[in-house]
Order: C-alpha cells, then sequence, then structure tokens
C-alpha cells in the first residue's frame, strides 16, 4: 500500500505534464498541434484518468484507515529559517482529490462537445489540465506557503479562462473583475500567513493554532490580534468562495465557457475556500469571535445569494448566485464548528452543482441553434417547453434541482439537513437564516426549471426576441445567419453521458452521511477530536428535517403556481413589491456601490497620482537626466582614450588613496 | 628521493585541476601543429572536456584535510575550489561562444584556446596563491594572456588599440601592485607568505604602521585594476568594446572572479591589522563603481559597452559584501559572483549570437527581435532581468543577500545606495528588453528585417546554443531553487580555515 503514497506527487503531475505538452506545442507549431484537435484532448484526458485512478485508490486505502502520508523536502534554508515543501494525504486531501478528479474528468469528457466547434479548442484543454494541476497541487498541500503558491495558481487559471473568449469585451471585463477582487482577499491571505509566521514561527496547520492558543492563553498575544489574525486569513476563502462583500466576481465569471462555470466556478475552485477553512481549522476553532465572523458573514452569504437568484433571467447567473448561496452555507457551517457537515455539503454541492452547470450547458448549446451564439441563448425568457427536445438533460437538470432543494433522499437533502442541525445547536438565529434560505433556494431552482424546460417553447417567438436582444444591447444582423427558425435540439453523447454519469452522485451520494448511519463523519472528522458519533435520536431528527422539506415544499409549490399553472402572476406580484423587486434584480446594488466607492475614488487618486508623477517624478527624473547628462559630459573627457592619460589618473588616484588615509 | 614521495610531500595533488589544464592546453598546441588546421573542427571540444575534467577534480578537492601545497606556496581550501571552478567555467563557457565567432572572423582556433587556457590556469593559480611570487606570477600569466587574447583580431584596429592600452594600464597597474608587495616584502621583514605577513604587520608600531597603510593602498590599486573597480576602470570600456566578444566575456567574469579572490585572500589574511583603512578604501570603490558604472551605462548606445559598465556597476555590488567583512558578507560575495557568472555569461553568449548573425551590437539594432528570434530574445531577455535584480531571477535573490548580508553589518548606506543603482541598472537593462519585445513589425531595425532564418547546424553553433541554454536555465531557476548554490557558497566560507576569526554577523565598520 505504501507503494501508491510514494507516488502521489503524480497526481498533479500528470496533468501539468499534459498542459506543458500541449501548450509547449502550441507555442512552437501551432497549427500542427491545432489540427490534432482530438488527439489532444486524448491524452490530457488519459493522463487525468490515471491521477483519479490513483485519487481513488488513495481515498480507498485511507478508508480502510490508513495513516495519513507525508513526504517533505527541503525547499531553501537561510540560517534557522526552513522552508519545506512535499505532499500529505490524509482522509481530507484524499476525498477532495477524488472530487476534484472525478468532476474534472467528467467536464473535459463534456468539453470535447461543447467546444467542438472552437477555434480554441485545443488551447482550452491545456488550461483545463493547467487548473486540474494547480487544484490537486492545492489539495496536497502540506503547508501554509505552498497553498498560498497552489492558491495564485488556480486564481491564474481561474482569470484566463474566463476570459478565455478574450475577445468579447464582457468576458475581458469579467476576468479583470475576478483577478482584482481576488487580490484583495488573497493579499490579505498573505498578510494573516506572515502574521501567523511572526507571532507563531511556523508555517503548519497544526502548530500555528496549537501555539496561537498557547500565546493567547499565556497573554503574550492579545485575542484581538489573534482574532485579526484569523480573520485575515479568513479574508482568502472570502474571495475565492465569493463570500460577501467579495462575491461580486463569481456571477460576472460566468462569461467564461460552462464547462468552466461547471468545474472551477461551482465544483472545485471556489470550494478551496471552504477547503482552506477546514484545513485551518484548528486555528480558528481557538478563537471564538473569529468563528462568529466566519458564521455570519457564511450566513448572511447564503441569503444574499438566494435573494438575489429569484430573479435573474439568465440561467448561468441564476446558478451562479446560488452558488455563492451554497457556498455561504458551507462557510456558515465551518464557523458554526460543524467540520463534517460543511464538508460534507461541499462534496454533494460540487457534484450536483457541476450536473446543474453542465446542463445548463447544454441547454445553452441547444439555444444556440436558435438564437444565435450570443447572451440571448442564456435567457431563461426565451427558453421553455425545452423537455420535449432535450429530455436527458431535462431529467438530469430536474435531478440537480431536486437535490439542491433538499428533498429526500437526494445527496443534498442529507448534507443541508446536517448543517442545520448543527447551526441550530450553535446559534438558532443562524438555523432561521438557513432554514429561510432552504426556502428561497427551492423556489428560486423549480422556477428556473419550470422556466427552462416545462410550458410553450418561446424561443421562436421574434417579438420577445427582439426585446431580449435589446435589453442585453445584441444587435442582431439581419437573419442570425438563417438559425432562427431552427429547433432546439439535444446535446451530443459526449455531452450527456457526464450528464447521467454526475446523477448517480447527486442521488445517491446522501446516504454515506446519514445521521443513522454517518460513515462520512467516521473518515472525515474535526481534528483532534475522534469521530464524535453523536447519539442519534429519531425525533430531533424528524423534527429538523420535516421542518425543513416543509418549508421546501413550500417554496415548490409557490413556483408551481407561479410559472407552471400560472395561476399566481410573477410580473402582478414584483410590481406589488418593487422596491424589493428591484433590489434583487439589480444584485442589492452591490456593484453600483462597489463602483462609486473604490472604483471611482481609485481612479481619481490614480489620476491624482499621476498628476504628482507628471509634474514631481518627472521633474526629478528631468533633473537627474540633466544631471547625468552634464557628468557624462564632463567624464567624457576623463574618458579620452589616450592611455597615457589612463596611466596618469591611476597613479594620481593612488597618491589621493595614499594622502587619504594618512589623513583618517 | 624518488618522484611520488616528493609529489607526496609537497602535496602536488592540489594543483590536479592545474594540471589537467596544463595537459589540455599542450595537447591542443600539439594536436594544432601535427594536424594541421583541420583538426580545429574538434580542438575546442578538446578544450571544454579538459576544462570540465577539471572541474571534476575540484569538485573531488572538496573538503580535503591538509589544503596547503608546496610548502604554502599554494592553497587548495574550499574559497579557492570556489573561484578556481568560477574561473574554470567562465573558460569553457567562452571556448564554446567563441568556436563559431573565431571561426567566422577567419583567424585560427588554433593558437585561441592555448592562450585561453593559458589565462584560465593563471586565474586558477591566482585563486589560490597564498605566497606574493607565485601569486605575482600568476597574476602575470593572467595579465599577459589576456593582452594576448585581446589583440587577437589582428586585422581589427579597434583590437589592436584595445590591446595595446590594455598591455600600457596593466604594466602600470602591475607595477604600483609589484611596489606594494616589495614594502610588505620589507615591512615583514623578508616574509613571504601572506599569513607570515599579516603576522608580521600586526606587530608594528603606531609609527610604521602608515607603512602598511602605503603597502595597502598600493596593492589594493593593483586589486581595483583586475576588477575594474572605479577609478581604476578606464581601460575596461575601450578594451571590452575592442576585444573579441567572447573574450570579453571571459575578462568580465573570469578574470574579474580571479580578481576578487585575490583581493579576499589577500585583504583577509595580510591585512586585519588595517582593518578600517581597508573597509574605508574599498567602501569608496564600491560608492564609486555603482554610482558611475550604472549612470554611465544609461547613455550607451552599443551593447558592448553597455554591459562594460555594467559590469563595473555590478564589481561595485560584489565590493559591498567584501566590505561588509562579515562571514555572511563574503557568502554572499562568492553567492553573487556565482550567479554573477551564469547571467552575466547569458547575456554575452546571446549578445555573440546576435552578432553572428547580424554583425552588429548596436542596442537600436535590436529591435523587434522578438518576432525572428524568439529563443535569443528569451534567452538575452531573462539573463537582463536577472543582472536588473527581477524576482524571480537568481540576480534577485544574489542581491537580496548582499543588501541583506550588508544590512546586518552596518553599512546602511553603501546598501541603500545600491538599492538606487540598482534602480537604475534595471532602468537600461529592461530598455534592452522593451526594445526586443515590445516593437512592432514595423518598427523593426534594418538588421532584424534581413535577419538570416535561424539554423544551429553551422559548426561551433551547437555548441554555442547548449551553453546560452544552460546559463539561462541556471539564471532564471537559480533563483527559486537557490539552496545549493547558497549552501556552496557558505560552505566555502564556513569550511576554509583563514575565515575563522571573521565574527559571523556583528558589525565591526560602520559607515
Amino acid at each position: 500500500m505504501e507503494a501508491i503514497y510514494q507516488y502521489a506527487w503524480l497526481i498533479p503531475v500528470l496533468p501539468l505534464v499534459g498542459a506543458l505538452v500541449v501548450g509547449c506545442g502550441l507555442v512552437s507549431f501551432p497549427e500542427a498541434t491545432n489540427r490534432l484537435r482530438q488527439l489532444n484532448a486524448v491524452l490530457i484526458i488519459s493522463l487525468l484518468g490515471v491521477s483519479t485512478a490513483l485519487s481513488f485508490a488513495l481515498l480507498a486505502s485511507q478508508v480502510q484507515g490508513h495513516l495519513p502520508y507525508r513526504q517533505m523536502l527541503e525547499w531553501a534554508t537561510a540560517g534557522d529559517f526552513h522552508l519545506q515543501m512535499g505532499f500529505e494525504v490524509d482522509p481530507l486531501a484524499a476525498l477532495m482529490l477524488v472530487v476534484v478528479t472525478t468532476v474534472a474528468l467528467l467536464v473535459m469528457i463534456y468539453t470535447d462537445g461543447y467546444m467542438a466547434e472552437d477555434p480554441g479548442y485545443v488551447r482550452f484543454y491545456a488550461y483545463l489540465s493547467l487548473f486540474s494541476s494547480s487544484m490537486l497541487g492545492l489539495v496536497l498541500s502540506p503547508n501554509m506557503v505552498q497553498v498560498y503558491v497552489f492558491w495564485e495558481l488556480v486564481g491564474m487559471c481561474s482569470y484566463l479562462l474566463i476570459g478565455f473568449w478574450y475577445d468579447r469585451p464582457a468576458a475581458a471585463e469579467a476576468c479583470q473583475k475576478a483577478f482584482v477582487v481576488n487580490r484583495v482577499g488573497d493579499f490579505g491571505l498573505l498578510l494573516g500567513i506572515l502574521g501567523l509566521y511572526w507571532s507563531t514561527g511556523s508555517f503548519e496547520f497544526d502548530l500555528t493554532g496549537a501555539r496561537l492558543a498557547d500565546l493567547v492563553h499565556a497573554g503574550d498575544l492579545s485575542g484581538l490580534i489573534a482574532a485579526g489574525l484569523a480573520v485575515l486569513v479568513f479574508l482568502g476563502p472570502v474571495a475565492k468562495s465569493a463570500q460577501f462583500p467579495l462575491h461580486v466576481w463569481l456571477p460576472d465569471a460566468m462569461e467564461g465557457p460552462t464547462p468552466i462555470s461547471a468545474l472551477i466556478h461551482a465544483a472545485t475552485m471556489v470550494a478551496a475556500g471552504v477547503f482552506l477553512i477546514a484545513r485551518m481549522f484548528p486555528l480558528f476553532s481557538s478563537i471564538p469571535l473569529a468563528m462568529e465572523v466566519i458564521a455570519w458573514t457564511g450566513a448572511f452569504t447564503a441569503f444574499l445569494g438566494a435573494t438575489i437568484a429569484i430573479t435573474q433571467n439568465d440561467i448561468k447567473k441564476g446558478l451562479a448566485y446560488s452558488t455563492m448561496s451554497q457556498l455561504g452555507y458551507m462557510v456558515m457551517a465551518m464557523g458554526a464548528g460543524a467540520y463534517s457537515a460543511g464538508l460534507f455539503h461541499l462534496v454533494t454541492h460540487a457534484y450536483f452543482k457541476a450536473m446543474l452547470f453542465l446542463g445548463s450547458g447544454a441547454v445553452i448549446h441547444g439555444m444556440e441553434a436558435v438564437v444565435g451564439h450570443n447572451p440571448a441563448s442564456q435567457d431563461m425568457r426565451l427558453m421553455g417547453g425545452l423537455r420535449r427536445y432535450m429530455p436527458k438533460t431535462a431529467f438530469t437538470f430536474l435531478i440537480g434541482v431536486l437535490a439542491i432543494s433538499g428533498i429526500p433522499p437526494l445527496a443534498g437533502f442529507w448534507s443541508k439537513d446536517e448543517i442545520l442541525g448543527a447551526t441550530y445547536g450553535a446559534s438558532p438565529w443562524l438555523w432561521l437564516v438557513g432554514w429561510g434560505t432552504a426556502g428561497i433556494t427551492a423556489f428560486y431552482m423549480f422556477r428556473m426549471y419550470f422556466t427552462t424546460f416545462e410550458g410553450k417553447f418561446r424561443g421562436d417567438d421574434t417579438r420577445l426576441q427582439a426585446q431580449v436582444n435589446q435589453e442585453l444591447g445584441i444587435h442582431s444582423h439581419g437573419d442570425h445567419h438563417g438559425h432562427s427558425h431552427g429547433h432546439p435540439h439535444e446535446a451530443p453523447w459526449t455531452m450527456t453521458l457526464p450528464l447521467l454519469i454526475l446523477a448517480v452522485p447527486s442521488t445517491l451520494l446522501g446516504l454515506v452521511g446519514t445521521p443513522f448511519a454517518n460513515y462520512f463523519e467516521e473518515l472525515i472528522h474535526t481534528p483532534g477530536l475522534e469521530s464524535a458519533a453523536a447519539e442519534f435520536e429519531w425525533s430531533e431528527f424528524l423534527t429538523m428535517a420535516g421542518s425543513s422539506v416543509g418549508i421546501v415544499l413550500l417554496g415548490i409549490t409557490l413556483a408551481v403556481s407561479m410559472y407552471l399553472s400560472r395561476r399566481l402572476d410573477p410580473a402582478a406580484i414584483a410590481a406589488k413589491v418593487p422596491f424589493l423587486y428591484r433590489l434583487s434584480l439589480r444584485k442589492w446594488y452591490f456593484d453600483e456601490l462597489y463602483d462609486s466607492l473604490f472604483v471611482r475614488n481609485s481612479r481619481r487618486l490614480a489620476r491624482q497620482v499621476l498628476n504628482l508623477d507628471a509634474r514631481v517624478v518627472d521633474g526629478l527624473v528631468n533633473l537627474t537626466g540633466l544631471v547625468t547628462l552634464l557628468t557624462g559630459q564632463g567624464l567624457k573627457y576623463l574618458e579620452n582614450g589616450r592611455a597615457q592619460f589612463y596611466a596618469l589618473i591611476v597613479f594620481g588616484m593612488v597618491l589621493g588613496f595614499v594622502v587619504l588615509s594618512a589623513v583618517t | 628521493m624518488d618522484f611520488a614521495s616528493l609529489a607526496a610531500q609537497l602535496n602536488a595533488g592540489a594543483i590536479l585541476p592545474e594540471v589537467l589544464v596544463t595537459v589540455t592546453l599542450l595537447g591542443v598546441l600539439t594536436i594544432d601543429l601535427v594536424g594541421g588546421r583541420s583538426t580545429s573542427r574538434w580542438t575546442p571540444y578538446l578544450g571544454i572536456a579538459g576544462l570540465l575534467g577539471a572541474l571534476g577534480a575540484l569538485y573531488y578537492q572538496w573538503g580535503q584535510a591538509n589544503p596547503t601545497a608546496f610548502l604554502g606556496e599554494f592553497n587548495a581550501d574550499p574559497l579557492s575550489i570556489v573561484f578556481r571552478g568560477l574561473v574554470v567555467i567562465a573558460a569553457a563557457v567562452t571556448i564554446a561562444m567563441s568556436i563559431r565567432y573565431v571561426e567566422q572572423t577567419g583567424t585560427s582556433l588554433g593558437e585561441f584556446i592555448p592562450i585561453l587556457l593559458t589565462a584560465t590556469l593563471g586565474g586558477m593559480f591566482l585563486s589560490g596563491a597564498d605566497e606574493l611570487v607565485s601569486l605575482y606570477v600568476a597574476l602575470e600569466t593572467l595579465s599577459i594572456a589576456s593582452y594576448l587574447l585581446t589583440g587577437y583580431m589582428k586585422g581589427d584596429p579597434r583590437s589592436n588599440e584595445a590591446a595595446l592600452k590594455y598591455l600600457l594600464i596593466g604594466a602600470a597597474s602591475s607595477a604600483v601592485f609589484l611596489y606594494g608587495a616589495s614594502l610588505l616584502y620589507g615591512l615583514s621583514g623578508g616574509e613571504t607568505r601572506l599569513a607570515a605577513i599579516g603576522a608580521a604587520l600586526s606587530t608594528l608600531t603606531p609609527q610604521t604602521a602608515s607603512g602598511a597603510v602605503i603597502a595597502l593602498v598600493f596593492v589594493a590599486a593593483g586589486i581595483a585594476f583586475k576588477i575594474s573597480a572605479v577609478p581604476f576602470h578606464q581601460w575596461t570600456p575601450d578594451v571590452y568594446e575592442g576585444s573579441p566578444t567572447p573574450i570579453t566575456a571571459f575578462l568580465s567574469v573570469g578574470s574579474k572572479a580571479a580578481g576578487f579572490a585575490l583581493a579576499t585572500r589577500v585583504l583577509v589574511v595580510v591585512f586585519p591589522s588595517v582593518l578600517e583603512q581597508w573597509h574605508f578604501l574599498f567602501a569608496a570603490l564600491a560608492v564609486l563603481s555603482m554610482v558611475l558604472g550604472n549612470v554611465v551605462a544609461l547613455t550607451q548606445t552599443s551593447m558592448k559597452r553597455l554591459l562594460a559598465y555594467s559590469s563595473i556597476g555590478q564589481a561595485g555590488f560584489v565590493i559591498l559584501g567584501l566590505v561588509a567583512g562579515t562571514a555572511e558578507g563574503y557568502a554572499s560575495m562568492v553567492f553573487y559572483l556565482i550567479v554573477y557568472l551564469f547571467m552575466n555569461l547569458g547575456a554575452f553568449t546571446a549578445v555573440v549570437l546576435f552578432s553572428l548573425r547580424t554583425g552588429t551590437d548596436q542596442i537600436s539594432e535590436y529591435a523587434g527581435l522578438y518576432q525572428k528570434d524568439p529563443l535569443l530574445t528569451l534567452g538575452l531577455s531573462l539573463c537582463l532581468l536577472s543582472l536588473g535584480g527581477i524576482p524571480p531571477m537568481a540576480g534577485f535573490f544574489g542581491k537580496l543577500y548582499l543588501f541583506w548580508a550588508g544590512w546586518q553589518a552596518g553599512l546602511y548606506g553603501l546598501v541603500l545606495l545600491g538599492l538606487v543603482t540598482s534602480v537604475v541598472s534595471i532602468y537600461y537593462y529592461v530598455r534592452v528588453v522593451k526594445m526586443m519585445v515590445v516593437k512592432e513589425p514595423q518598427e523593426m531595425s534594418e538588421a532584424v528585417k534581413n535577419y538570416p532564418p535561424v539554423t544551429w547546424s553551422l559548426p561551433g553553433l551547437r555548441a554555442l546554443q547548449v551553453g546560452l541554454v544552460v546559463m539561462v536555465l541556471v539564471t532564471s531557476l537559480g533563483g527559486i531553487l537557490s539552496n545549493p548554490l547558497f549552501r556552496l557558497a557558505n560552505s566555502s566560507i564556513t569550511q576554509t580555515p583563514l575565515f575563522q576569526a571573521v565574527p559571523p554577523s556583528i558589525a565591526n565598520s560602520r559607515l
């Protein structure tokens, strides 16, 4: 069994090799490489396949109770400062490896169908492989420095992939926004890591937590500073996992191709924030204030995301806000101390959200046949009745919707219920927010399902199309290349197969973490604590589960009556509460607020600095230039090329130094 | 007494690397005499092989129990091994880049390589010489071979002029140095071994101590000439510009490394009694070199002259480590010299390649090179950025270590000046990079427009390519994976007996 641990480093290295081979090919022989389209894809997918197999082997070994394995090598030494790099396989890492590799593998297979027509097909695979490699490296990182390195790498890959269609202005802007917002969080994370090193002298996850607690206990460090450091570290997850107030980049990131939205912005990278909180759990759990901050940030984000998702018309934006809201659940669980519940939700969410996104991609792919290759293909107002045209997609999407809403016995029910149960123990107020959000979630997810797949197809309604186009600012060129009167079609098998495969864990995965037989918690439990199998009580479980299923059913009923049977008119309700409606539609005005608060002010500051630069700094530079020129002219006479003069200087200088040394 | 026991008594094994170089030298010379011109296809590779063999021999010498050889004439301690290694690598890379260069200029390789190996030999002996006579002989071997190499392009008047200037100024400096050496001989009462002179100088009375200071200044002038520190630098730009480019590379790296070996050994062993004076003197040299080298480099239009002035500025940075006077200071100096070797030789290899393909070395002619020759552009850019100290290149870590060691030793003024001048240096390095990379196709220079198709099949180009790639790889990875180099630099100081008296990092001189 040891052998697979020694070769665990291959898991991130193999996709890196794939990315390098294809990347070098693209740089050196662009035409030839691009012509070998699917050969590249096969290479990259098979390399990742090997990583997947290794990951499963590792998880199997960890489930059987193998001890965590760690292998380090010295990376830099200076005096008594040692920096080590390496990898560590423990149950959490093994689990994350399996989640990342499986989702990445399925997304890569799906990509073949989705990007079949795209000229950047090969480049896309290279980026995907690079991302997988970085994400796997992040998961295996044994200390904070290495986490930070890979943290930045996944951020960079995310930037590259959001801006994949860099000729679309919206995509170019979105990738910059994602980058800048993440920079804020990453800077906090870096400060936090350095601060922790300063106070505890270690980059290890468990050591920093323990030492910091000791320092605070002994009174060597003020509790407020410790909490401040913890919150700084938490800023990293806030940005990466799109938590309030740094959540604004995630919805815009949907400008990237849909496979990316599924892989990076739903299943893996955004969950890295939650993963990091889990890794640093010993640190956070020793500081109650930090835990409070984390829990309430998560709860508010969950609520915020859900309320915005209600009114979104863009199918991917809707899913993005739902992702944000679900990530909020996980963070809230972490903050409430429900370590295992938060990670369980991370895993189930990764599968069903990836499936939902891939399903939305299939829908968009189908709609492009009708409205053309533009943002209108993502607008739910033009969809409807798609179940008849694409039954497989509709079926898997429905499973995803049921799972995320929390209908038993699908995966989402168990994990969400565990979170709600745990938060009730921590604070009833938190539970109330989570519980209410669950109802909203069910409502907006079913709204999405009904408007997309049920009712009558609205894509051929030219009047509606014109209205949507005008709203989205699309200038239709004549007759949409003759697409206008086509029908949406089912996606090719490379796209439906991953959907069907993902439907399996979305349905069944929850059963490993049921409260009466919690295998998941046996594997993944709070560090330092033995699996605290709380005695299970049917009465308590039934009250909690009953209340959450109750509010979910309420949400679904509302959605049915508004969007399926049309007994209630959504427009009329919106008109009754115009303020709330607009608040949700305009995303709580966060973009406008940040624009006026940060963007404009930093522009103004930049202009002032420019002025300062032009007047003062340039003046100084010009002065230096003048002085340099003058000295240069002067020195020219010393550099006249005559050897006897040079010799004179040598002797003169020797004498000068002798005199100078004698004087001093 | 038979030969074997004599050799054992003299500890002759200590000069095995030098013997290997000598054998190679004679071998190349004989083969060329016997086999004629056609042998020059492979004799350079024989030269490189011999140098690599010497490098291997140096590796096995590390950590020897008894480093003193020839009754104290020569010292094979880790410090000398590191510096001899630097000289050997510089020579090997120089041969790799000169094969095609010499061929194309129509002169013969048969003499070029033996002369270069002679210079190498001089540099190696200089790095280990522990006694005044052997030290001076080694210095002159290096110098005379360098004069010959500088004037090697007989048809080129600039080369002739450079050789003559170098010879005259070199002779003058050498005379000054010799005068200083004779003073040392007299002051110490007839000692020639450096350690004995150092011991004798420390017993001088305050009245006679001024003699020691005069000897210091004279010796320092000779050293400053070799490391081309301002104000003993005037020969540098003219000689660097006139010499064949590979020789310029060797002078700026190999010869300079040998100069620093000489400086370290002489200053630490002979002049501890006038510590404050030599720290002051070299601090002055460092200030002048950093300022003048970097400021004048700003206005250069020829790549070779730019690199010449930049090497003056770089020497200023290295002196900073010397002046720090702590174990960390010396270690940072060694570390920076190692890094400097790779980045400067990489840059020179790229310049040689460019001039081979276009026949010019004007900076403006590099415009738009990126579109025609990406490998050359990448290599030159990385090396220049490293010279400028941009992270994560090796040069950044080298400068970081130097400045850190200087700061620890209390040289606040010098370190701040170093920071400012290295910012200035970034400007002129990046200007070249920008010239190559940013320009649009229509802004391409004439030379680049007529750029020949990139091919490596001409004889000698393959060696140049390998050299370039190795240098660039070390320059770009040597920073992130700097630990082996770092350990090498540190242990070369901590394992050398003569630094045992040096404090590890206590401030002993404030400026």
